[in-house]
């Protein structure tokens, strides 16, 4: 009765060895001359480089930027001569640096496509590549209207495509998609 | 004495020839602009924050609301910023039909930039033509997808479905009559002494300033560099493709007019080899249901609209929404060149130089 | 004993100056340019040449509104452009008209974000509705055809209600 011993339970599973995620095809790392350069002459400005569907993502740091895009500019193996877009993300989850900075360079010489990040605060601005890049400027007019980065340098930031009294910034995270009620004049 | 001081007027924008809701600020000595200041921003719709609440294939729709005028382009580039995003192979027969059906968009898109350009510098004869042959394009792209504007015809992965029967013979048929037509319009314009007159010598652009300033397509062609991505950065199937670039020498309208004229007879030669070479097979690459592409992972697409480059940037954080969609528009950037292609001219060149640069403002605004 | 008994001498007719001034005002409805998006397209295509706006009277795009029937507010209107939209309708003279073309200006359209205005109706008073993504050239003229007759119902003995 109660003294025969219980059936000993079956002892667990060992655990399943962890499975080693395979690295995804489209992350790996593609030969770029442009990076090459940059890295033998401004290595000190790059802080992480990663790689998506054979482009390249540098990040740098903020203060080397002027110099960094003026380089691949005019470096001879790099020659990104246009700037095609920039534009600016918010990413709440990194509370340090929160606002990002994209620039998606293209060599129309070497076609080579690469794209810089620059990360930053509501408060520190960034320096502006209008001066490298004419068409920079607008497109950080569009950056400041809609994240709120500042720019150092440039020759005028204001809003673009909200009104001019507008009062937030509609593209980060905690800016909700139909606007804030007190956004509006009378008329949503 | 008399004194003279600059005079500062708005144009638009609610103004017949600015293409949409745009406003300029001129500053004039006379009649001859000291400087233009273009302001926009009527017609954002906020639709970078729209698709970040939208998932994947949701976004498609709305990008046929950007640039109007040429939809398929729009949808094409965010379609193949998805499909590098997640790493999709296109079956060979979706990619020539996708070159097909881009280039007959180019067609349909220099159609209406010709008649509304013929139209705000005085010639209403072209309107009333190239309106005539648009609604035949039209005609081809509703029988195709059904819809004569916006079409939200690509899917991620290829196309919704096949030619209809007999498309391709319809097709054939107008592209035979195109070449007849489109010396039709040459013959209202291009000798036109007045057309001449308004055009030659307006805008006249360098190169090296042009990139600078970011202008793509037949904006920075005019100035002499064959800057093309179907060229420079192939997609699709271009590659394969035996089609010429055209370049102007000088720079001006007049430059920037021939070229889409000869773009439009560049297009009909793409798709006549396009449908010779069509392949057989599926048209539908097998994409996942839920599409969730790994967090981190980012993408640029670049392809040449009518207008210039139309990329598409994406950013991805792992879930089935976008974290954020960049559509970098072709019109933003040539809408940047306007002050310094206007200055020392005067305000009716204004007209021509914003037909020339052919904007459309639910691109540039977004 | 009506009018009917009369002996009218040829080429004179009788009706009301209500039906004689509707039907002047409703077929020669001048619009106003007021395309803001893609809705401005197929206006154009309405107005070109195979689906011709001007056998009904409307050929006319006028630029200014001070000269201009018919507001057709064709795309969408957005926050920036809405007081704008009000000022050009208050410069349009009486009798005017207001119709809604696309869905945007209708009820807002796809677009529910916090610069994008959820219908002209929050802005003017709109007589009619045409819904699409755009509406089709053809669809717009059905909705010319039902402006005009609203138009023929109107009656100048009462006055009209106060259009704001």
């Amino acid at each position: 009765m109660s003294d025969q011993e219980q059936p000993k339970p079956p002892p667990p599973p060992a655990p399943a060895p962890a499975r080693e995620k395979a690295p995804d095809p489209l992350a790996a790392e593609v030969p770029s001359p442009a990076l090459d350069r940059l890295r033998a002459v401004h290595g000190g400005a790059v802080r992480e480089v990663r790689f998506w569907a054979g482009m390249p993502l540098v990040e740098v740091g903020r203060d080397q930027l002027q110099a960094v895009m003026t380089f691949l500019r005019d470096d001879p193996s790099c020659r990104f001569d246009h700037l095609s877009t920039c534009f600016a993300t918010d990413v709440p989850e990194r509370a340090a640096e929160p606002l990002e900075m994209t620039y998606c360079l293209f060599s129309w010489p070497t076609r080579q496509l690469l794209a810089i990040k620059v990360r930053t605060t509501a408060e520190l601005p960034i320096p502006t590549v209008s001066g490298v890049w004419p068409s920079a400027d607008w497109n950080e007019r569009e950056a400041w209207d809609l994240v709120g980065i500042r720019f150092e340098g440039h020759p005028n930031l204001t809003r673009i495509l909200l009104p001019d009294d507008w009062q937030g910034h509609p593209l980060r995270r905690d800016y909700p998609l139909e606007g804030r009620p007190g956004d509006h004049k009378v008329y949503r | 004495m008399y004194q003279t001081s600059e005079l500062e007027i708005n144009m638009g924008p609610q103004h017949p020839a600015t293409h949409g809701v745009l406003r300029l600020v001129l500053k004039l000595d006379g009649e001859t602009i000291v400087e233009v200041r273009p302001v926009i921003g009527y017609l954002h719709r906020g639709v970078e924050k729209l698709s970040e609440n939208r998932g994947y294939r949701s976004v498609t729709p709305l990008t046929d609301r950007l640039d109007y005028c040429a939809a398929f382009a729009e949808n094409h580039s965010y379609v193949g910023a998805v499909e590098k995003l997640i790493g999709v192979e296109v079956p060979p027969r979706a990619r020539t039909m996708r070159v097909v059906l881009a280039e007959l968009q180019r067609i349909t898109s220099h159609l209406i930039w010709l008649a509304t350009h013929g139209l705000d510098i005085g010639a209403m004869t072209i309107f009333l033509y190239a309106f005539r042959e648009r609604e035949k394009c039209l005609d081809l792209f509703e029988g195709y997808c059904g819809a004569r504007l916006t079409y939200n015809a690509l899917r991620i992965g290829g196309l919704a479905q096949e030619f209809p029967d007999g498309w391709a013979v319809e097709l054939k048929r107008f592209l035979a009559e195109l070449p007849t037509r489109i010396e039709q319009y040459e013959t209202l314009l291009t000798g036109n002494r007045i057309w001449r007159q308004r055009t030659e010598g307006v805008g006249v652009i360098d190169a090296q300033t042009a990139l600078g300033l970011g202008l793509t397509g037949p904006t920075l062609r005019g100035s002499g560099v064959d800057y093309d991505v179907r060229k420079y950065a192939p997609y699709e199937n271009y590659g394969e493709f035996d089609f010429d670039i055209p370049i102007g020498s000088k720079g001006d309208t007049y430059d920037r007019y021939l070229i889409r004229m000869e773009e439009m007879r560049q297009s009909r030669r793409i798709i006549l080899q396009a449908l010779e070479r069509m392949p057989d097979g599926p048209i539908l690459a097998k994409v996942a249901g839920r599409i969730r592409p790994p967090s981190g992972a980012e993408a640029y697409f670049m392809t040449e609209s009518p207008r210039g480059e139309m990329s598409v940037y994406l950013v991805s954080d792992g879930s089935d929404k976008p974290y954020r969609v960049r559509f970098r528009s072709p019109c933003f950037n040539n809408l940047q060149g306007l002050p310094a292609l206007s200055k020392g001219h005067m305000v009716a060149d204004v007209v021509a130089l914003i037909g020339s640069i052919d904007i459309v403002l639910g691109c540039v605004d977004r | 004993m009506g009018l009917s008994d009369w002996e009218l001498p040829p080429g004179v007719v009788t009706t009301t100056v209500d039906s004689v001034f509707n039907w002047a005002r409703r077929s020669s409805l001048w619009p106003m340019t007021f395309g803001l998006a893609c809705c401005a397209i197929e206006m154009m295509a309405a107005g070109a040449s195979r689906f011709d706006l001007d056998r009904f009277g409307m050929g006319i795009f006028r630029a200014t509104p001070r000269q201009s029937d018919l507001m057709i507010v064709a795309g969408s209107v957005t926050e920036k452009m809405a007081p704008l939209i009000l000022r050009l309708w208050e410069q349009m003279p009486e009798p005017k008209w207001c119709m809604a073309m696309g869905i945007c200006a209708t009820s807002g359209g796809p677009f529910p974000t916090y610069s994008h205005v959820q219908g002209v109706d929050r802005i003017v008073p709109v007589d009619v509705y045409v819904p699409g993504c755009p509406p089709r050239p053809e669809a717009l003229i059905y909705g010319l055809m039902k402006l005009q007759d609203k138009i023929q119902r109107e009656t100048l003995a009462r006055k009209r209600v106060s259009r704001g």
